[in-house]
């Protein structure tokens, strides 16, 4: 069967080439890459720096500081009557010269004058990763809650369900670079429709929200508008799921006295187990790669609350032309969401079991 | 075959929950479709007006002053034609090599006979976990430096392929989920035609073009409509490989000029057309779309 | 012209062999059948032959030439798949025209082609039409006609009527005989239908679990079966077979001891049997009779369990000893109380298979 050795090679070498240099390599180069200090225009060659780029990535540490004191031993306060405590980099540059490559990540207070300081050698990285998991967590149940609901309106069956199908799906279609232009202009503290009609369900009761510049509010922004443009696509799923199911359970279950409710706990939710899984899975995985909205509508900002993994690793790796570090970052993502999705399979084939 | 609920005439809630169920349906339809509804409407509209609207239902209902100067604008102030004809050049022509390319290797997979082929299949699955996000970076470094046989009245050698049209086509081209929606679907079609063909005497590829293919159109049809999709909308890589706008797609277009311009009107303008292409397609091959989305994610 | 030589043909799958040093010559113009039940092989035979199937060990010509290594497009044979396999997106024109097509083959010479072989098969109207929209029949012969217009050397059939109701069968059955009076070409055909072998065959080939049982027309193997296996499959309803042993064998006969105490002497037997060993005694339905009177040489009593009367013959299931026997008659055939009933048949019909399954004549 030479002749279909011949062919079958012939056949898949474009597609050989292309997994292989531009899927296969890059991978690999990207785990190479990290173990490096490469940049992108560089005269300079390449060199082998070991596992310096992942210390500089993960690196953690605490101080603990003690309240200033003025000269007679009183605690001083600030103008807002506060406890005073020394900056953090200068602390850090005289007191402990060790540490002079970390930034502040964040603080308690400890004690009754004391604070406690978590350090890190890359605050941002440790931000984006909260903010991508803050927004996993957030987007997860809202984009699939919303999209199992709408499956489940679409699924009665009433006249005009291909017309409202097609609605809730618009938003899919649309690039995700359109719509976060386009939700710019609806956050718009003052001019924005959010705000409005927020005002009008609340009776005015709630204050215009500066959605894209107040960083309390700025990664639920995106976390509405996400899934406002996703939900389509697990409808989708969720229907396929749902038509699935074999009518005759329901009917089995209306003689036997089932209410909606009951319906609906007994038989639908079990019979989509396999697609709430899948759907959980995937738009975990497409939650954490979180980069075009934010890239687009905040940069990361305002004080990187938008930051995200992957805007970091291309910041890092693009913006500013360090290719070793952004590779850094990419590895340690690309760990990241294998093991979510290994836990995430353990955990619902054990839920089956 | 329905399933949450059973209507029957029985039931005294019937007309009610009726009722209800298209309210609620209503009112999400206008979540879901008022930011395009304000993007189209305020597409016409001159800045003043949109602001004048914004405090009523007219937000997203194209009235009062409206006219396409907003669009006139768009095409005087930006090379939006330019980036219209690189979207659609470089979005056809990645569909076209995609379905060729995914769909050759899928043959070769299922239909030929030849030793490895079971490993290399598996290998594909695997190669799906990669995100493409992961692997921009590298994939910079990558084609910063892949040569390229180019043109410039004669045959020259390029050293790179940033800021280039193959730049955005060619990286996206071999798709492992592509690859296992044909392999899925070429599975299905009976061996005996490849057979009968075979002793008509066509060649393994005859075989493939002239008998597979022409029977595959779901299946072309689904990666037709993602590729298209994808490439349309494509933001990322653009981004990071191209900077001259001699090149520049739709995306990065409207990217730039959103930056630029703080006329809501125009930009708006500028979204609206960058649109109109996909849900264009979208409309005419709702059917075939939402089979193909649903499909992906059975498969998945 | 036309001819195919099996030699010594073996096939494996990893370390199952399905198919065991099979020899089979087929002459140029002959209508060979190969037949047995599922899984015997004669369908894998058939694809070797086809070139579908790699040869593991042996050689086949077609021709006088090896094909073994030959493309199924090089080897001058043509077939037609037990499913018709006609490609859906082309029409019937399309479909028979392929291979000419492939070819190169100019327009006006694959269009003559095209159109005699819808004559000859009546599928003239149905020429721009797509298979879907045609019966089973209707695709059968499309399925023919796209063979014939490659004039192979040898036709091959794939049980090219399985998939047809039974009076669409017998139809079908009649234009491959017509056709290959007509095109006078090699026709091998697959089949585990015997009724189908015995219609169409110059020659059949009984396979059985990968090996080959016996060769020979028709009614040689009606008439004389060389084992337990071809006597119990040629023949419908099925042969009879009898317990029985041997009491002695001279040169006159074997004479042999039946279940049920009695004994009958069977004359003419080319080989001894020693006393004592367990042979089978075969004998058809269809050559048995019940009678008042009986005058034949072969006799024997049973007891009766059922009679079916179809008009113009009857079946009678009965039971000898520890031998369920079945009768074919002419006519009506009326037993209405359960005593024993008397069966005869002549000597002549009457079958001797030895220890280990071998006629002996």
């Amino acid at each position: 069967m030479n002749i279909s050795t011949k062919y079958g090679i012939g056949m898949g070498s474009p597609a050989f080439i292309g997994l292989g240099l531009f899927l296969l390599i890059p991978f690999i180069m990207a785990i190479f890459m990290s173990f490096t200090n490469s940049r992108l225009l560089s005269p300079n060659a390449t060199e082998f720096v070991g596992i310096d780029n992942y210390a500089q990535l993960l690196s953690v540490n605490y101080i603990v500081l003690n309240a200033e004191r003025n000269d007679e031993g009183l605690i001083k306060l600030d103008k807002d009557g506060d406890i005073k405590y020394p900056r953090v980099r200068r602390h850090l540059k005289s007191n402990y010269p060790e540490l002079r490559s970390y930034y502040e990540l964040t603080s308690f207070s400890w004690g009754e004058n004391d604070k406690v300081v978590i350090l890190a050698r890359d605050p941002i990285f440790w931000k984006s990763l909260y903010n991508t998991i803050a927004f996993a967590l957030m987007v997860i149940p809202l984009q699939c809650g919303l999209a199992l609901g709408l499956a489940l309106l679409i699924n009665r069956k009433l006249k005009g369900t291909n017309f409202f199908r097609t609605l809730y799906f618009a938003p899919v279609v649309t690039s995700m670079v359109v719509v976060a232009i386009v939700w710019t202009f609806l956050y718009h503290k003052d001019f924005g429709l959010i705000n409005q009609y927020i005002n009008t369900l609340t009776f005015g009761l709630v204050d215009n929200i500066n959605w894209l510049g107040d960083e309390r509010w700025s990664m639920k922004a995106i976390v509405i508008m996400s899934a406002w443009q996703g939900a389509g696509v697990q409808m989708l799923i969720f229907l396929a799921g749902l038509q699935g199911i074999p009518v005759d359970r329901y009917e089995a279950a209306s003689i036997d006295g089932a209410n909606e409710w009951q319906k609906f706990r007994y038989i639908t939710l079990p019979g989509l187990k396999h697609t709430i899984t899948f759907v959980m899975i995937s738009t975990t995985i497409a939650a954490f790669g979180l980069f075009v909205q934010v890239d687009v509508m905040t940069g990361g900002g305002p004080l990187d609350s938008t930051s995200t993994v992957m805007l970091h690793a291309i910041n890092k790796g693009f913006n500013e032309q360090d290719t070793a570090y952004g590779s850094t970052i990419t590895v340690m993502y690309f760990i990241i969401i294998l093991s979510i999705a290994l836990l995430q399979k353990m955990y619902f084939s054990k839920k089956e079991a | 075959m329905s399933s949450a609920i059973v209507l029957n005439t029985v039931d005294p809630y019937a007309t009610p929950k009726k009722v209800l169920t298209y309210a609620v349906m209503l009112i999400l339809a206008y979540i879901f479709i008022f930011p395009l509804l304000f993007m189209f409407s305020s597409a016409l509209k001159p800045q003043a007006q949109i602001f004048e609207d914004l405090y009523s239902i007219a937000a997203v209902l194209p009235t009062g002053d409206i006219s396409l100067d907003n669009y006139v604008s768009v095409f005087e102030s930006s090379r939006i034609g330019l980036y219209f004809f690189n979207s659609f050049f470089i979005t056809t022509t990645t569909v076209v090599l995609s379905l060729l390319v995914n769909s050759m290797l899928a043959y070769s997979l299922v239909r030929l006979e030849w030793k490895g082929r079971g490993f290399i299949l598996t290998f594909i699955i695997a190669l799906m976990i990669i995100p493409l996000d992961g692997i921009a970076i590298p994939l910079l470094m990558l084609v910063s430096h892949l040569p390229w046989i180019g043109w410039d009245s004669g045959l020259v050698l390029e050293t790179t392929w940033l800021n280039t049209y193959h730049v955005q086509i060619l990286p996206l081209i071999a798709n492992p989920f592509f690859i296992f929606l044909f392999v899925s679907f070429f599975k299905d079609i009976p061996k005996e035609f490849d057979e009968a063909a075979a002793i008509d005497g066509a060649t393994p590829f005859q075989i493939y073009w002239r008998i597979i293919l022409p029977m595959s159109k779901p299946v072309i049809a689904t990666v037709a409509i993602l590729q298209f999709l994808g490439g349309w909308n494509q933001y990322l890589f653009p981004v990071l490989f191209t900077q001259s706008e001699g090149v520049r797609p739709v995306m990065l277009g409207i990217q730039q000029f959103f930056g630029n311009n703080t006329e809501w009107g125009e930009v708006m303008a500028y979204a609206s057309l960058i649109t109109l292409p996909v849900l264009l397609v979208f409309l005419i091959f709702q059917r075939q779309f939402v089979q193909s989305m649903a499909g992906a994610g059975i498969k998945g | 012209m036309g001819s195919v030589k099996l030699g010594n043909v073996v096939k494996r799958f990893g370390d199952t062999q399905t198919i065991h040093g099979v020899d089979i010559e087929i002459k140029n113009g002959e209508f060979v059948v190969f037949v047995g039940p599922s899984g015997c092989g004669k369908s894998t035979l058939l694809r070797m032959i086809a070139g579908l199937e790699s040869i593991t060990e042996g050689s086949i010509e077609i021709n006088d030439q090896v094909v073994n290594h030959l493309q199924p497009s090089q080897r001058g044979i043509a077939m037609v798949f037990q499913s018709y396999a006609l490609y859906p997106h082309m029409t019937v024109r399309e479909n028979i025209g392929f291979s000419m097509k492939l070819a190169g083959t100019n327009k006006e010479e694959m269009n003559n082609k095209i159109e005699l072989a819808a004559k000859s098969l009546k599928l003239e109207p149905l020429l721009d039409r797509k298979p879907a929209n045609m019966s089973g029949g209707q695709r059968q012969r499309v399925a023919i006609g796209r063979a014939i217009v490659r004039n192979p050397e040898v036709f091959l059939f794939d049980e090219p009527l399985s998939n047809l109701d039974a009076e669409l069968r017998v139809q079908m059955r009649m234009e491959i005989a017509r056709l290959h009076k007509e095109l006078d070409s090699t026709m091998v055909y697959v089949t585990h239908d015997q009724v189908e072998a015995m219609t169409l065959a110059d020659k059949i080939v009984v396979l059985n679990e990968g090996r080959v049982e016996q060769i020979g027309s028709p009614l040689e193997l009606y008439q004389y079966p060389m084992n337990l296996f071809v006597a119990g499959f040629i023949g419908s309803p099925k042969m009879n077979f009898l317990q029985a042993e041997v009491i002695a064998s001279d040169d006159d006969g074997v004479a042999v001891k039946l279940g049920d105490g009695s004994s009958v002497t069977l004359p003419n037997r080319t080989r001894t049997l020693k006393a004592g060993v367990r042979v089978t005694i075969g004998v058809r339905p269809e050559h048995l009779n019940a009678v008042s009177d009986a005058c034949k040489t072969f006799r024997i009593t049973v007891e009766p369990n059922l009679v079916e009367n179809l008009g113009g013959h009857s079946f009678l299931y009965t039971q000898f000893a520890n031998d369920p026997v079945s009768v074919e008659m002419e006519g009506i055939y009326i037993h209405d109380d359960n005593s024993d009933i008397l069966l005869e048949a002549d000597i002549e019909n009457v079958h001797l298979f030895d220890e280990s399954g071998f006629a002996v004549r």
